[in-house]
This record gives C-alpha cells, structure tokens and sequence, in this order.
C-alpha cells in the first residue's frame, strides 16, 4: 500500500518536473511573438483580470495596449540609440485574485523575462504583486488600479500611471463651487478605493464650507439603494456624491431617477460618463457631473486612436490609460536608452515628462502621478467638456440645479 | 520478501526526498512560486481534510481560521516584534481557539446544516476582519510582512529557500495527521464518519471527538495561514472569500476525499491545470469549468480513485480497496430530504 | 420618519419577492432531487441576457420577453438536468454540489467570453412612472416586479396543487421509489423539476435586469444568497422558501434604515446562524436534522 503511493507521489513529481521544464523550453523557443523579420523586440508584461467579475477594465485597458503596441511597431518601433526595437506584449489573466496574480508576474518576470509590468486590475492582485517586481528589481506601473494604499507601500519600483483619486480631491471642491452646492450627502464603497477617496473628500469639503449633511458606506456588490437613497432624500442635501466605480454607480443612478429623486447625481470616483451614457438613455443621465479621466475626447488624437477600434463608441477612459501607458514606457526606454537594463529603465518612468491622450504624466517620489481631471457635463445624452479654467456656463448650471 | 519490500520502499522514500530537495535546484524561481504555492495549500487542504474526509464535516469555515491564522501572525510580528516561530505557533493557537468557538456552535449540526453554518462563520470572520481597519488594514490588507529570519544561510526573501519552510510545514503536517488518524482518536472519528449513531452506541462521545477534529483541523489551518502570510508579505480580506473555501473542498474532493494522498493530488492539480492553461488566457475558466464538472462526472471518487481503479484493473486483484465515499454518504443523502 | 419606513417595507417586499422567485426554484430542486445547485445564479444570469437581448435588439414587448425567457431558460434547464445532474443521480450531496460550481464557472465565463463583460440596461415599459401609496410615491416598476413574482408563485402553487404534474411532483418529492412504481415518468419529472426552477430563476433575473442592470457576473451573489435563504427556510419547504426570502428581504432593508448598508451581508449571516440555532432544520424543515 505504502510503496504504491510513494511510487505514486514518485510518479506525480517527475510528471510536473517534466511538464514545468517542458513548458519553459517552448516558450523560450516558441517566440509566439511572431516578429519574424529578425528585429529585436522588448518583452513588456501585462497581468490584468480578463475574467472575472471584473474582467471589464482589464478587457478595455489590453485591447487599447494591443493597438498602441502595433501602432508602435509599424511607425519604426522603439529608438533606443541608433537601433530600434520592437514591442511584445505577453499577458496573463489575473482573474482578480491575489494568487493568480503573483503567479503571473512570477512568470512574466522570470519564464518571459519582460523588461516591465503592467498590472493589475485591483488593488488587491497590484498589491500583491508590487512585492515580486521590488525584490525582482523590474519596473511596474499599474494603469487600471488607483488606491492610494499601491503609492504608499513605499515600493522603488512601482509607478501609477492610472489616475489618481487623491489628484482629484481639489477637482471635486472646484466642482461644488461652481454649482455653489453647500450640503452634500456622500454615498461610497466600502473598499480601499472608497474609503480612501471618502477620507480625503471629507477634509477638503470641511476646509471649503461645504457639509456633508449625510454619508453612507456600501459594499460594492450591493445593487439595491432603494432605502438608501429614501435616507437621502429625508435629508436636505442638494447634491448626492457618489463614489463609486461603474458596476454600482450605474444602479444607483438609475434607481435615484426611478425614484424620482430630484437632487442630481454627481460622479466621485472619476468615473467613467462616457460608459453611463452608453449604458443608459438620456433621460437618466442628463445633469451628470462628473471628472472625466479621458482627457479632451473631443481632440484630434483621441479620434484618431478611437479610429483604430471596430466600435469607436464604446472607447472609454480604460483604453487611454492602457494606450498611454504603452506610450509612456515606450517614451521611457528611449530615455533610459537602453533595452535591457531595468535600473534606468524605472529611473526613465519617474522622470517621465510625457504628454498621453489622459493629460501630462509627471511622477512625484512615492510613483504618483499628477495627471488632472476636466470636468465633464451630460446633457441630454452627450458629454461637455470644461477644463479647469474655462467656466461653465450659467444656463448649463441652472439647467442643473 | 518482507525485507525485500522495505528495502524497495526506503529507497522509494529516498528517491522522493532527493527529489523534493532539489527542485529548487533546477527549477527557476517561477516554477518554484508555483510548487510553494502547492505546498502551501497541502498544508491547508491537509488540514481541511481531517475534518472533511476523516470526521464527515463538511466544513466552509475553513478559510475563515486559515485568515486568522495569517492576520494572527503578520500583526503580532509587525506590531508588537513577536519573532518569528513564536507568532507562528500563537497564530496556530489563535485559530484552534476560534475554531473552538465556530465549533462549539456549527458541530449542534450535521451535514448541509453544519456546512451553511460554517460557511456563514468563514464570511463573518472575513467581514469582521475587513470591517476592522485600526487592526487589520480592513480592505486595504496589510503589507510589507516581514520574511522569516535568515538562518543556516538562508535567505527567506527568496522563493528558492523558502520552499524548504514550506516543505517541512508541509511533510510535518502530512505525517502529523497520517499519525493523527492512527490514534484511537483518530480511528473514533472515522467511526463518526461512517456512521454517528453507531458511533455513539459503541461508546465514543462524538461530540467530544468532532470537537477534538475540528480544532486540531482549525490550528493547522492557522499554521498555513502564517506562512501564507509571511511567504507573500501581502494579505488582503479579498484572498479569504467564499470562493477560496470552494476551491478548498474541490482540491479535497477532486484529489480523493478520505485519504492521506488525494488532497496532496487535489491541490496540485488544481493549482497547476489553471497555470497550465494560462497560454488559453480567455478560454481558461471556461475549460476550468468544463473539466471540474467532467472530473466530478467520471472521477466521482477523485484522481486517487481513479488510479486505484486503473491499477485495479490491471492486476485484476482479488481483495477489494476499502472505498471511501465523499463526507456525505448515501445516508445523509436520504435523511436530508424529505 | 413614517415615510421612510412604508419606503422601507415596499422596498423590502420587492427584494424578497425576486428572493423569493430564486429560492423557490432552488428549494424545489433540493426537496425532491437532492441536488444543492449552485449554477442556479447563472440561470437567473442567462435569464437577464435573454430578457435584454430580446427586448433591447429584436424590440419584443418586455412582458412577452419575459414569457418567451422563461420557456427558453426553462427548457435549457431541462437538458442541464438530462446531461449534467441525470448522470450524477447516485452521486453524493458534495459531489453533485461540486458539479454544479463547475457549470457555474463554465456558464458565466462562456458568457463573460461571448457577450463581453459590458453593462446593459433593459428598458422598461413604465419606467420613471410613479403611483402614490398611503401619501407615499412607489415606482411603477417595482408594483410590477411585486405582481408579476406574485403570479407566478401562486401559478406555481397552483400546478403543484391541482394539476397532474404536480401530484406526480409531489409523489416524487415524498417516496420517489414507490411513485416510479405508481407509473410516474421520474426522468420526466426531475427535468420538469429542473426547467421550472430554471424558468422562475431566469423570469428574476429578467426582472432584476430591468431594476438594475444586466451583465455575466451579477449571477453570483442572488445564486449564494438563494442557497442561504433556503436553508433558512428549511431546505425543500416552499413555504419556508418564501418566508426566509421575505425575512431576508426586510433584513436588508431594515439594515439600511437604521444601520449602514455595508453591513448588510453580516446581518444576514448572523440571521441565519441566529435562526438555525433555535430552528435546528430551518423554519420548516422536516424535524429530522440528521
């Protein structure tokens, strides 16, 4: 009985030995990139959930990055003194689980040996990676997760190159002024995200006069705000502050309108409107404020890369963060002009000073970076821009209030 | 003959060992995430199973302990600079009384009753734990958990030598609960498995017995929690959901539930098949659904059963393999309706 | 404060009447197959997308969408049983229950991969209408959602009482032996069992999409949530299914009003322990709890 099972045990063990080595030997030869024409290319490593319940921001910001990546390639590559390089993205889904994360950049780093990663789609699966890529000395940047808990994990190697709440919080003061609202009632998640930007939003609004006369945490699985939002509506708050990623926001958008609820819906997670404004009609999101994070859509360069999409509509503000953050590195390895080394690679990324579709990226010490928000206005089913210095007209506010 | 036989088996065991101890060797540090990551489960799934496969109880509590175990330790070793093995075994001490407590009231239940109590029991301690961020972190999880001290020149900040942490954990708690099962207690539980009311009418207080299994089960669940925790420096509330405690039981039940080798199968295989597809990326969980519900299909009684079959078929033996049905057996089944 | 609390006790009854509509389906299931069919979630998923894709791109009338869903899913179900569970009828509780978190992952993921992981909005007749009740204003849509789950628990209990089906049902449910020998179809029966649990999950979800929005995850929390409810209810109990589906309903609710939303999962399970310690087998489980 013993023997057999050790034979057994035996037997398991040689089999995933030989599996593992036989798995490394094909993909180092395999070289599925296909670059074929004898260029050297440069690895870049994408762990993002594709499945999942979150699978969305991942699905969005990879398909962007696979456009960005052969934009890359047929316009000459990456210069890197007088050679050019060409871009490969490896990628492997992280489900939005811890485990699967690590493990992916595990492999991205040491089986695929990419020169950076770019990951994840949850603070949870990013921080649970940052630690590999530190000891790994390899330059990450995360173009979907934002909670300021990433930042503050005092990692060297780490950057946030997606937009950042904490950036934000001045926007969203500005943005109660303008309307000259003075009670609010904030609703947020109860995650890491929420409770972060929920913290800071309550410090500013305090600094600024304005009073949160109601505030609510909800967990972001939550789908039914019926009675929360009769909560509100006792209260005599003028706007409600949601924040929220897209998932909830929806739900809670649609059932305030629903209800009847008179008082508008403001977006405090630089949400994306341009994702409300497909998935709803325009009788529910007319009088939507929100931080737009996709920079001036409304610009040459954006149509130009949402040209490249079978459905140009449906481009959100995901996809330009994964565009840039393509752009970005490649910026950053003719900078650090070197293709292999990893040190002046991530010495290039936090001296960045590029100009991506979302706004300018600079980064401060902890990897944060400093890119604005512009406000963005739905009205009847199409969004207006302002930037922060250009006023909003008054009938555009009236209209509102 | 017999001589001839453990002669064969040392050097089997022998083969197993050099093997074990030099896959750090010749594997890269990606592979060895992996096996670690195997390990780190056979210790968890190990634990599960003495209280699924041997007593019967199907238990969703466990990832539950498994995250006390882990918070327990990381907490007392970076707050209040407990070292290393102490936090270790207080996080150890730190489940078995918790999972005393979840038992005291989840054991008044059998079958379906005891596992969606136990599963109500996983997902409060996961909310208390998330709910409670001066302590824990709450969503945010805690970071930067220090690696064990080096020692005999080993370097625990790497993947590499870790794994002999992860491989005595593992070997000991293999052998502890084959050790386990041999004791008269041991044999008791089985006996609760098998049949309760009998077990009660030969004499063997099943309460006191189920207890024993459970906390002893919850304490090892502590234990993998605590390296899990120090292993990948980083814990979340996210990585101890209901999810979790599911992929628990498959890797017990797809390995062979019952038996000291299934959950070893069990969580190397469900560990590898998905790394395995990773080159699928989109069609990965769909394959991954497909083949649990196909393995459930044909392979009722695990891979470990399927083997025996095999090996059954090809020796056309005379003496019958003891079959060791899943926790709830046809009994239960007949008594849970109506 | 008075309004707040008929808002709460509308709202609550809606909850628990979509609860209600996955947990009888779910019970049925339990009760006379023995099956804890955890893709029952993706059912109600699968009825969400049928309902949007018929009422958003073919513009059919939502109520006929709904009819149409409920036969389609229904009959999906019927050859979910046939393939899937009917092979694995003298498998263990475990066994099965482990199946059918395999077709959960296989079904949602299959859809995550064909339809994409976008939102979708199923427009609703009388959406934004208003009607007022005891001085307070209640959606339309929400009177509608709490009709319709009305009719069809009451069609339900209706075949289950009077027709021929439903004695063959209910024959089944108490001595499945001695209806096979009686001449009841079983196979025919336990696809009928699975089709109806099927249809009502999908007729939810159909409904909820239209309340929330519709997309390949929103499965998994109404799918675990059913299988709480039950139990509290007592596994198999129909009546116990309605009673814990109202319960967990008004828990939720009543969460909200004088707590905080987030702590709305916690109430639940304390519930559910709560309840189970002083009803061992649930509301109205059978009194054998071993």
């Amino acid at each position: 009985m013993g023997k057999r099972k050790l034979s057994l045990l035996a037997g398991l063990m040689a089999f995933v030995l030989l599996v593992f080595t036989g798995c490394s030997g094909s993909s180092e030869t395999g070289g599925k990139g296909g670059s074929g024409d004898g260029g050297d290319t440069i690895k870049i490593g994408i762990a993002v959930a594709t499945s999942g319940a979150i699978a969305k921001t991942g699905q969005d910001s990879l398909a962007a990055q696979r456009v960005a990546v052969e934009e890359i390639n047929e316009s000459g590559g990456v210069k890197i003194g007088d050679k050019s390089y060409k871009f490969e993205l490896v990628h492997y889904d992280t489900e939005g689980k811890a485990e699967s994360a690590t493990a992916a950049t595990e492999r991205l780093i040491q089986q695929d040996k990419v020169m950076a990663v770019i990951g994840a789609s949850t603070s949870t699966e990013t921080a649970a990676m940052i630690p590999i890529a530190e000891r790994n000395k390899t330059p990450m940047l995360t173009a979907v997760a934002a909670a300021p808990v990433l930042t503050n994990m005092g990692a060297n190697y780490f950057t946030s190159a997606s937009s950042q709440t904490i950036m934000a919080i001045q926007k969203y003061v500005d943005g109660m002024k303008n309307f000259d609202y003075k009670k609010v009632a904030m609703l947020h998640f109860n995650d890491e995200f929420g409770m972060a930007t929920a913290e800071a939003v309550n410090k500013a609004f305090a600094e600024n006069d304005i009073e949160i006369v109601f505030q609510e945490a909800f967990a972001p699985t939550q789908h039914e705000f019926g009675t929360m939002l009769d909560k509100v509506a006792a209260t005599d708050a003028e706007v409600i502050f949601a924040v929220a990623q897209i998932e909830s926001f929806v739900n809670l958008l649609k059932q305030a309108k629903e209800k009847g609820i008179k008082i508008p819906v403001r977006d405090g997670a630089g949400g994306a409107l341009e994702e409300m404004i497909k998935i709803l009609p325009p009788e529910y999101t007319h009088g939507l404020v929100g931080g737009s994070r996709s920079g001036r859509v409304d610009a040459e360069d954006h149509k130009a890369f949402r040209a490249k999409f079978e459905e140009p509509e449906l481009v959100n503000s995901f996809h330009y963060s994964g565009r840039d953050s393509i752009y970005l590195l490649k910026d950053a390895f003719e900078r650090a002009g070197s293709a292999t080394d990893k040190e002046k690679l991530q010495e290039a990324i936090r001296a960045s000073n590029f100009d991506g579709l979302m706004g300018n990226y600079q980064f401060n010490e902890k990897g944060e970076n400093s890119i604005k928000s512009i406000t963005g206005i739905v009205l009847d089913g199409e969004i207006h821009y302002y930037e922060k210095d250009e006023d909003i007209p008054q009938d555009v506010i009236d209209s509102i209030r | 003959m017999t001589k001839n036989l453990n002669a064969k088996k040392l050097s089997l065991i022998a083969l197993c060992a050099i093997i074990l101890l030099v896959i750090p060797i010749l594997l890269g540090d990606y592979h060895v995430h992996v096996i670690n990551q195997i390990g780190i489960f056979i210790i968890l799934v190990t634990s599960l199973n003495l209280i699924l496969g041997y007593t019967g109880q199907l238990s969703f509590a466990h990832i539950g302990l498994f995250a006390i175990g882990a918070y327990t330790s990381s907490i007392l070793m970076m707050t209040y600079n407990v070292p290393f093995l102490l936090s270790l075994l207080l996080s150890m001490v730190a489940s078995a009384f918790f999972g005393l407590l979840v038992g005291l009231i989840a054991l008044r239940f059998t079958t379906h009753f005891f596992a969606i109590v136990t599963l109500a029991f996983g997902e409060i301690i996961r909310l208390i734990i998330y709910n409670m961020p001066d302590l824990t972190g709450g969503p945010n999880g805690i970071y930067n958990i220090p690696f064990p001290p080096n020692v005999f020149g080993l370097d625990f900040s790497q993947r590499s030598h870790f794994y002999y942490i992860i491989l005595i954990g593992a070997v000991a708690t293999v052998l502890f609960v084959k050790y386990m099962i041999g004791t008269r207690t041991g044999k008791a539980m089985i006996a609760v498995r098998e049949n309760e009311t009998f077990a009660q009418f030969i004499g063997i207080n099943t309460w006191k017995v189920k207890m024993i299994s459970f906390t002893l089960s919850a304490a090892l669940a502590g234990f993998a929690g605590s390296i899990y925790a120090h292993y990948n420096s980083y814990i979340s509330p996210y990585s101890f959901t209901m999810m979790e405690s599911v992929t628990l039981l498959l890797m017990v039940i797809i390995g062979g539930v019952g038996t000291i080798f299934g959950p070893i199968l069990g969580a190397a295989f469900l560990i590898t098949l998905p790394e395995l597809l990773r080159d699928v990326n989109e069609w990965r969980l769909v394959i991954f659904g497909a083949l649990l519900v196909l393995t459930i299909m044909f392979m009722p009684k695990g891979l470990l059963g399927l083997f025996k079959s095999i090996q059954e078929k090809v020796k056309s033996s005379k003496k019958p393999v003891s079959n060791i049905d899943s926790g709830l057996g046809e009994e239960e089944r007949k008594s849970v309706g109506s | 404060m008075s309004e707040q609390i008929i808002q709460a006790l509308i709202n609550g009854l809606v909850s628990g009447s979509i609860y209600a509509l996955m947990a009888v389906g779910f019970t049925l299931v339990f009760g006379i197959m023995h099956v804890i069919n955890l893709a029952h979630g993706e059912l109600y998923m699968l009825g969400g997308f049928s309902t949007f894709f018929m009422v958003s791109i073919y513009q059919i009338n939502f109520f006929v969408a709904l009819i149409a869903t409920l036969i389609i899913i229904g009959v999906f179900g019927f050859f979910i049983e046939k393939i899937i569970f009917k092979p694995l009828r003298n498998a263990s509780l475990l066994n099965t229950l482990l199946a059918s978190i395999g077709l959960s992952l296989f079904i949602s993921n299959l859809v995550l991969k064909l339809a994409g992981s976008d939102m979708r909005n199923i427009e609703f007749p009388f959406s934004g209408q208003s009607i007022s009740i005891l001085g307070t204003s209640v959606s339309v849509h929400r009177i509608v959602v709490l009709l319709l789950t009305a009719f069809l628990v009451c069609l339900l209990g209706w075949v289950i009482k009077y027709t021929k089906v439903g004695k063959a049902l209910r024959a089944t449910a108490q001595d499945t032996d001695a209806a096979a020998l009686m001449g009841v179809n079983i196979n025919l029966i336990y696809g009928i069992i699975f089709a109806i649990s099927a249809g009502l999950a999908a007729v939810a979800g159909g409904l909820i999409g239209s309340l929330y929005v519709v997309d390949p995850s929103m499965g998994m929390m109404p799918g675990m949530k059913a299988f709480i409810i039950v139990i509290l209810g007592g596994m198999g109990s129909v009546v116990g299914a309605l009673l814990g589906a109202l319960i967990f309903g008004y828990a939720e609710t009543f969460t909200t009003l004088f707590l905080e939303s987030s702590y709305q999962e916690l109430v639940g399970f304390i519930i559910l322990i709560l309840v189970l310690l002083f009803k061992p087998s649930g509301l109205f489980g059978g009194v054998n709890t071993k």
